[in-house]
């Protein structure tokens, strides 16, 4: 198969020395890219490791597509064992490293070991330098990408750390071009851990694709047709943005730490407000939408903005001005910490507060309060400490019943969408393969005509949409939203794929290689927790329980029994036995090992 | 009365968020639209209930037209 560099770049941290591997044809054959190659490396190199110990490896990965010159095709995946719930985790970032690290000559970098002291880590064209990063650790992810940009310039791909990361902030993330975030997991603690502030990538070569011309035309047509797409102009108006008056009109909206759907302040925070603060935009490499709205926050510091920061730190902890979420986004992003286990923090320790579980009194939209609260967290001091370790643990130290409000599944936060109304999505939350995240299956939309609906064909949507997005998009390795944004048709891809690799990518290819790596995610899972059951898919008690009180969807809630059908449906059709383990008969068809 | 809901790109082609509509009798919702809408990957929602550009609303009905996108 073509499209790739052909080679894995494995960086011993701590002795400072890297070496060279070979990317197997069966590697790309059976596992494509980007997830599917980080997976297979972890399952196979990190079993039984303390997440921030040197033992844990962090993985960077790419597919045929990223680089290419087709629609948004800059993306990369970095993956772990992840700090924050201890299971498989991965994040996707874009901007301009993964097209660098492409040029550079590498489809994956591995990061093992520990470095004496912080490092930068640079790669240009085969040549890796361990440099001195003495002078940048402790500044924040803006501040030191300005250092380094003076030092390297602009024409390369960074990706960096801020304070959370080096403080070992189990869901800090890794930054790249002040607000692009690979964010979920805690990917940024376990780079802080390794000691290393920043990843450089620069180079200049390019890889073979089995039919340039073709793929060539095919992006030119790609780039063309989703100009011509009727939501392009509010796209790059708002970008994700828009999302917030959507989300709220139907009811989904997480307000009041996930206890409301609809936020009657909404106006405050959507897509129109940001339009009022705007001042530039951003947009990663190879893509044409340029989605990043940047805006003048209240503080009179720039953020970039998208529907996910702001659902989290502005409905979710009842903040009701743009200008207000918008510093608390930018604040996050310098610190590096990943805004969506944020804003769950902030919001379960509001709700505590209003319970009466915690001394000093913190009140819903008190922006002040959240700044301080940061502060605090960054520091694993006051009341920050009791959020240090995300949602799950929080509860844990504080009791009380606040575990019935603590809004995680599989102990990581749960992302913008509240789903006391909406049972499909609520089984992709349950079942995404990195903890509580949307981006391997959004039901919402689909389920919306017949939402009160538990049937048998949500289910096979879930399993399809995972395929797909959390299969052959995060395999290929490219940026989405075209496709589920924009309306861009998805048999653009294995076009695309086609005339990149030479391989042919039928619905059948695609279903195989979406099982493939959700039973390999899950026996990670299965292998590093010891052990598993239903509990662990099951969404968190608040949406059972505390129905709707506000808006068209008062009084929704979930069923428990039919939820329960769905996951044993959803267990069936990925042929894992009832308690969510890969059979082995499905292992060994997938060619996977047994566990 | 009844009120038209438009979102995302939609608000665009009709130039409003909101529309108030007084209604002699139930019609057609594609009747009552200013402007000719994309059908396809559309969700028409009808007091909350899924339904289509030839549902029938009704006076105090609340119409949603909405994108079918996909949340990031």
């Amino acid at each position: 198969m073509q499209g790739y560099m052909g080679a894995i770049l494995r960086v011993d941290t701590g002795r400072r020395a890297a070496v060279e591997e070979k990317l197997s044809e069966s590697m790309k054959e059976r596992f494509v890219g980007g997830r599917g190659f980080a997976v297979r490396i972890l399952w196979e190199e990190v079993r039984g490791v303390d997440p921030l110990s040197p033992e844990n490896k962090l993985v960077f990965a790419l597919g045929p597509l990223t680089g290419q010159a087709i629609p948004s095709s800059s993306k990369m995946v970095i993956a772990t064992k992840s700090p924050l719930h201890g299971g498989y985790v991965d994040a996707n970032i874009g901007g301009r490293a993964p097209v660098h690290m492409k040029q550079a000559g590498y489809d994956v970098v591995i990061l093992e070991g520990r470095s004496e002291k912080p490092i930068i880590i640079y790669i240009e064209d085969g040549t890796v330098k361990f440099l001195d990063a003495t002078g940048i650790w402790g500044l924040d992810t803006y501040k030191a990408q300005n250092v380094l940009e003076e030092r390297f310039g602009k024409k390369n791909g960074m990706l960096l750390i801020g304070p959370a990361g080096e403080k070992g902030v189990p869901f800090a993330c890794i930054m790249s071009q002040r607000g692009r975030a690979a964010g979920r997991g805690g990917v940024g603690a376990v780079m802080g851990a390794k000691n290393i502030k920043a990843i450089i990538f620069k180079g200049s070569q390019k890889s073979e694709v089995f039919d340039s011309e073709a793929l060539t035309a095919l992006g030119r047509e790609g780039y063309t047709d989703i100009q011509n797409k009727d939501a392009f102009d509010i796209w790059t108006r708002q970008g994700t943005m828009m999302v917030i008056d959507w989300a709220n009109s139907i009811g989904g909206l997480p307000s009041y730490n996930f206890r409301q759907g609809v936020f009657k302040f909404a106006k405050g925070i959507n897509g129109d407000a940001a339009e009022t603060i705007k001042v530039d935009r951003f947009g990663c490499a190879k893509c044409n939408c340029r989605c990043g709205i940047v805006v003048r926050d209240a503080d009179g510091g720039e953020a970039e903005l998208d529907y996910e920061n702001i659902a989290l730190l502005g409905s979710n902890i009842g903040i009701k001005d743009i200008k207000e979420a918008s510093a608390l986004n930018r604040i996050a992003d310098e610190m590096g910490l990943d805004t969506i286990s944020l804003g769950n923090c902030i919001g379960f320790l509001m709700e505590a507060s209003q319970n009466g579980l915690i001394k000093d009194k913190l009140a819903w939209g008190d922006f002040a309060g959240c700044k301080e609260i940061i502060g605090q967290l960054i520091e694993n001091t006051g009341q920050g400490s009791i959020i240090f370790g995300g949602v799950k643990k929080a509860a844990e130290k504080l009791g009380g019943g606040s575990e019935r409000y603590a809004m995680h599944i599989k102990g990581m936060e749960i992302s913008g969408y509240t789903c006391q109304g909406l049972p499909g999505m609520s089984l992709a939350y349950g079942t995404s393969p990195i903890g509580a995240h949307h981006k391997d299956a959004f039901m919402s939309a689909w389920e919306l005509p017949n939402r009160k609906s538990y049937g048998r064909d949500k289910v096979e949507k879930c399993v399809e949409l995972q395929n797909l997005r959390g299969g052959l998009f995060e395999a290929m390795t490219v940026c989405r939203f075209p496709w589920v944004e924009l309306s861009f048709g998805v048999d653009w891809y294995p076009k695309f794929m086609e005339a990149c690799t030479g391989k042919s990518f039928t619905p059948q290819v695609i279903t195989e290689l979406g099982d493939r790596l959700y039973s390999l995610m899950r026996s990670f899972w299965v292998r590093e927790k010891g052990r598993w059951d239903r509990t662990m898919d099951t969404p968190p008690q608040r949406w059972f329980d505390d129905a709707f009180s506000e808006g068209e969807v008062a009084g929704c809630k979930l069923d428990r029994e039919k939820y329960d059908q769905l996951l044993s449906w959803y267990y069936e059709i990925r042929g894992w036995d009832q308690n969510g383990v890969p059979t082995r008969k499905t292992l060994e068809k997938l060619g996977l090992e047994t566990l | 009365m009844a009120t038209l809901k438009f979102l995302g790109f939609l608000e665009d082609m009709v130039k409003t968020k909101e529309m108030v509509i007084s209604i002699q009798k139930s019609q057609k919702l594609r009747d009552l639209l200013p402007v000719k809408l994309p059908e396809e990957r559309i969700i028409v929602l009808i007091n909350m209930k899924g339904a289509g550009f030839d549902s029938l609303v009704h006076n105090d009905d609340t119409v949603l037209i909405l994108p079918f996108i996909s949340g990031g």
